[in-house]
């Protein structure tokens, strides 16, 4: 296979979507922000880790503050199975368990090296992304450890600084993997299925792949944080379509990070450049 | 992996295969393109470098390339150098491979900042000369275990404030600024945040946060108190005084002032950056002034205090060196004499313990911004003048019933000094009027203590003995000239604690007066012959003068003659006499047997015949002398201060020598008296024989 065609190859598979459009767009001084949880009732949540606070938007866009005193940098949100709400904290090193009522019921502190950047509850365990760790630690729900998947690399199993991570149609857990520019595949028993996209600057390559949020359906949304876009993939084998206006180009934001589905089927994307979290509605 | 690490880890990979494989790297690019499938285009090496450098790639040109078209101030091989860009820095500093987010968020050195006013030495700039992150950062120059290098990857060593200067030299100059490169004294605490140099001292980054929404670190707005406090937190004890400015001119009932408003206290005086003189200060200032330039910004009358302008009048505050080191003052040997030497701007009262009730509050001994107080003791004062610290133990002391007394009837108070010494306004030295005897009589009046002052003093206003050294007012007797109101004196075993009754060895006398009469004879030098005559009565209380003089409270004005027996005689020499000649005096073996010349025949005075002085033959009538006719009586044969009129003659020591013609206190021969023109070649034997009641009359 030349390299002509290897390139052509990929202009005819990157294909597009139809044009979404953003439908929300909802501010309030926040300071770089970085993930996004929608909680069972609709509220959406926002880490604002530099301002030590959680921004809670209600489903009309009007947010609340939350912080408590355990609580300092917090940088990964997961929606929690019970309605809660799972976070991240890089700078205390824990992650924090909310109710439904987002009330802090659980503290649970990690090592010190650790560096979690995201949150995932996957059954009864948490798969927590350590991101200077270059891995995935799953523990329960009272820290034990249960397993830890991946090492420093870029062949196989292995993270160049993993961002957040979340779980898709048959339980499959994906992981963004940032410097090395795909997304890591894995199986809720730990297995390595393999990866998604890699390191390139077109459709259907990532360059700094930030946020991952899948549906049911099989959709895997993920952000780059440098390009400013979107792309959806369906599946491990399956190009990425980026994600467009209806002029057909692609839909630009400044700095996307964090991403997530609410169950109306809009996508939530938060443009860290501009303290923002925007409502996509996609085709 | 920390910061550094990382950097290491993209660069060292694709800096090594360059050196090492030059050309080949081609290759190394290509091949995995042609032979290898998307996942293997991950492990491509083009990504070492690629990871920034992403216009190295080779879709960077492809027309579905996803590089966004950013606004870059820096061309790289002729094309935008988007490596170089923020949104690239971003694109790992966001928290997802390394959290600097409030570098990004901040608006200190942000990008596209004007610096216009700064001279850049040594830095990159954009091409529109426009600082961006590549300004003091390059991942490439520094290694990070270079000393120094532990900053995030800075274009030069940010050690003792280089880097800062190579922009902010003028910030840095000495005086006008904070000083840097110096370290912090014992109590003093590096801001929350901030850092000093390896070397341990105070360097930029001690207050200043290189990022951040905040010109200084720990401060919201322009209140810069929780910066200023972890250094100099003592000078807060200045909030709600008279020279907190900002609350100050707040208060007042019309605008005056810079507008200090929400500003910390500090801002009263001082601006950290640029200020003038040593004192970084925010007013204009006189330079003439001096050292107290700082002071007179404000306390003059075209200042912000004008009713407190310094007068230039009282205690000297310039062109004096210190002699000697005064520690409870904090002053040292060779300071110059100041403002600052006695007030502490930042201290309302010496304590510390002072809380200002209200506004313009009037300053006392114990405030006023002193370094000690006017207390009692005269702290303040006495720590240089302590020579005058004897007067706390003395009838001067503040302490006693009779200023106690004052101060409650004048409800006011004075401290020890202050009571007497106006600092700042007094002007004696140029007062064309006595105040300072004007001082003393306004307790010693007489009805205050009559037992001091009163009757017949010591006459003043009078020349004082060109051979004397004594102090005066335009060179005439005052009450200074004898007295010393600082020192009490000799003490004789005297309670402390009630009112003293002085003597010769004390009562303030300039000069000791005890046992020898110094003070009287530096004057009255023509009577020092009477010591160690038997008219030298002197003993353990009284010199050979006061026996029989008063300088005060004297019962006759001439001769100030104070020991009397007022039945003794019928004329003021024989009262003065036989209160010790008679029997049962001191004298009583000396008693005359005759002594009245009579008084009916008037002899004329030397004045008035125009031939000498009247103390050649002095002449009496019943009160005093006679300066015109007068009557012979005892001092006009005698003069008590003299044993003999032959200088030659002088008295015996350790005798009791008895007197005859040439010495018995004679104050002429016979023939030098004008005993002649009555008793003409009778008068030796009437000289002679005065005292005798028989022989004086054979003739």
């Amino acid at each position: 296979m030349n390299s002509l065609f290897r390139i052509t190859l990929i202009l005819v598979c990157a294909g597009t979507l139809s044009s979404a459009e953003i439908v929300h767009k909802y501010q309030s001084d926040m300071t770089l922000p970085t993930d996004i949880a929608v909680l069972e009732d609709g509220r959406i949540c926002v880490a604002d880790g530099v301002n030590s606070r959680i921004l809670v938007f209600d489903t009309r866009g009007v947010s609340t503050e939350l912080r408590f005193p355990e609580m300092k940098r917090p940088l990964g949100l997961a929606a929690d199975a019970n309605g809660g709400l799972l976070v991240s904290d890089t700078q205390v090193k824990a992650i924090f368990i909310l109710d439904k009522y987002l009330n802090l019921k659980v503290n649970i502190p990690l090592e010190k090296s650790v560096d979690p950047t995201d949150v995932l509850a996957v059954d009864k365990h948490l798969w927590v992304v350590d991101n200077e760790g270059h891995q995935i630690l799953v523990i329960d729900r009272k820290g034990q450890l249960k397993q830890k998947m991946g090492k420093k690399g870029s062949v196989g199993p292995t993270f160049s600084y993993p961002s957040t991570i979340s779980s898709g149609k048959n339980d499959q857990i994906f992981v963004c993997d940032v410097l090395n520019g795909r997304l890591q595949l894995f199986d809720s028993d730990y297995s390595y299925q393999g990866q998604i996209a890699g390191w390139g600057i077109t459709p259907g390559y990532l360059f700094r792949p930030k946020g991952v949020a899948s549906q049911a359906d099989g959709r895997i949304a993920v952000s780059d944080s440098f390009t400013g876009t979107l792309q959806i993939f369906k599946s491990q084998s399956s190009e990425g379509k980026m994600i467009v206006d209806a002029s057909n180009n692609p839909l630009h934001f400044q700095n996307p990070v964090g991403l997530a589905w609410d169950k109306s089927g809009l996508l939530w994307v938060v443009e860290s450049a501009t303290g923002s979290v925007i409502g996509v509605q996609l085709p | 992996m920390g910061g550094r690490e990382r950097h290491r880890f993209c660069h060292r990979g694709a800096i090594t295969m360059m050196r090492r494989f030059g050309g080949y790297i081609l290759l190394l690019f290509i091949i995995p393109t042609f032979l290898l499938g998307q996942g293997n285009k991950n492990d491509s090496e083009d990504k070492e470098c690629g990871i920034c450098h992403v216009q190295w790639h080779s879709d960077s040109k492809n027309i579905q390339s996803l590089l966004p078209k950013l606004e870059t101030s820096k061309v790289i091989d002729g094309r935008a150098g988007i490596v170089s860009h923020e949104q690239m820095c971003l694109s790992c500093h966001d928290g997802y491979v390394n959290d600097s987010r409030e570098v990004f968020g901040s608006s200190n050195h942000k990008r596209d900042m004007d610096q216009t006013h700064l001279k850049i030495q040594g830095l990159p700039l954009g091409t529109d000369d426009q600082i961006y992150c590549g300004t003091c950062h390059t991942p490439h120059a520094l290694k990070p275990n270079k000393p120094g290098g532990l900053a995030p990857f800075l274009r030069d060593e940010a050690v003792n404030s280089d880097l800062c200067l190579s922009c902010h030299s003028s910030n840095a100059k000495d005086h006008v600024n904070h000083p840097i490169k110096v370290k912090l004294s014992p109590g003093q605490q590096v801001p929350k945040g901030g850092k000093l140099s390896p070397d341990g001292t105070i360097e930029c980054l001690t207050c200043h946060p290189i990022h951040g929404d905040r010109p200084v670190l720990a401060v919201e707005g322009e209140n810069r108190k929780a910066l200023c406090t972890s250094c100099h937190e003592a000078y807060f004890q200045i909030e709600l005084t008279d020279h907190d400015l900002p609350a100050m001119l707040g208060k007042a009932s019309a605008p005056m002032g810079p507008n200090l408003d929400g500003q910390d206290v500090c801002a009263s005086c001082h601006t950290t950056h640029n200020g003038q003189g040593n004192m970084m200060w925010t007013h204009e200032l006189d330079k003439s002034a001096g050292g107290n330039a700082y002071c007179l910004s404000c306390h003059s009358p075209e200042g912000l205090a004008p009713l407190k302008a310094h007068s230039h009048a009282g205690h000297i505050v310039k062109d004096f060196v210190i002699p000697k080191d005064i520690p409870a003052l904090g002053i040292k040997k060779g300071d110059e004499l100041l403002c600052t030497s006695c007030h502490n701007p930042h201290q309302w009262e010496y304590t510390q313990k002072h809380s200002v009730g209200s506004q313009n509050e009037e300053g006392t001994e114990y405030t006023s911004f002193l370094k000690l107080p006017d207390d009692a003791q005269g702290q303040l004062c006495t720590a240089c003048h302590t020579k005058q610290n004897g007067i706390f133990d003395s009838d001067h002391s503040v302490s006693r019933e009779g200023f106690q007394q004052h101060f409650k009837e004048s409800k006011t108070f004075k401290g020890q000094c202050s009571v007497c010494h106006d600092t700042h306004g007094s002007g004696w030295l140029e007062s064309d009027v006595d105040k300072s005897r004007m001082l003393c009589e306004s307790c010693h009046t007489g009805v205050h203590y009559p037992s001091t002052v009163g009757g017949f003093d010591h006459p003043m206003n009078i020349a004082i003995s060109e051979t004397s050294t004594l102090p005066g007012f335009n060179g005439e007797i005052t009450c200074i000239t004898c007295h010393d109101p600082h020192v009490w004196g000799r003490p004789h075993n005297e309670p402390k604690t009630v009112d003293l009754d002085g003597n010769d060895a004390n009562s303030f006398l300039r000069i000791s007066n005890w046992p020898e009469p110094k003070l009287c004879l530096d004057c009255h030098r023509d009577e020092a012959e009477v010591i160690n005559t038997d008219h030298d009565l002197s003993n353990e209380t009284h010199n050979a003068c006061s026996f029989c003089h008063s300088a005060h409270n004297a019962s006759i004005e001439d001769g100030l003659v104070s020991a009397w027996d007022e039945s003794a005689g019928s004329t003021m020499n024989e009262r003065i006499c036989f209160s010790c000649h008679q029997t049962d005096g001191s004298a009583d073996e000396k008693i005359p047997g005759s002594w009245n010349h009579p008084k009916e025949y008037g002899t004329i005075t030397h004045p008035v015949r125009g031939t000498g002085t009247w103390k050649d033959f002095p002449l009496f009538d019943i009160g005093g002398p006679a300066e015109v006719v007068g009557f012979i009586d005892c001092f006009t044969c005698h003069d008590p201060h003299r044993w003999s009129f032959n200088p030659e003659v002088t008295v015996k020591q350790d005798t009791n020598e008895d007197g005859d013609y040439m010495t018995s206190f004679l104050r002429n021969p016979s023939y030098a008296t004008l005993c002649t023109d009555c008793h003409g070649e009778n008068t030796l034997w009437k000289f002679n024989y005065y005292h005798d009641p028989v022989k004086r009359k054979r003739y």
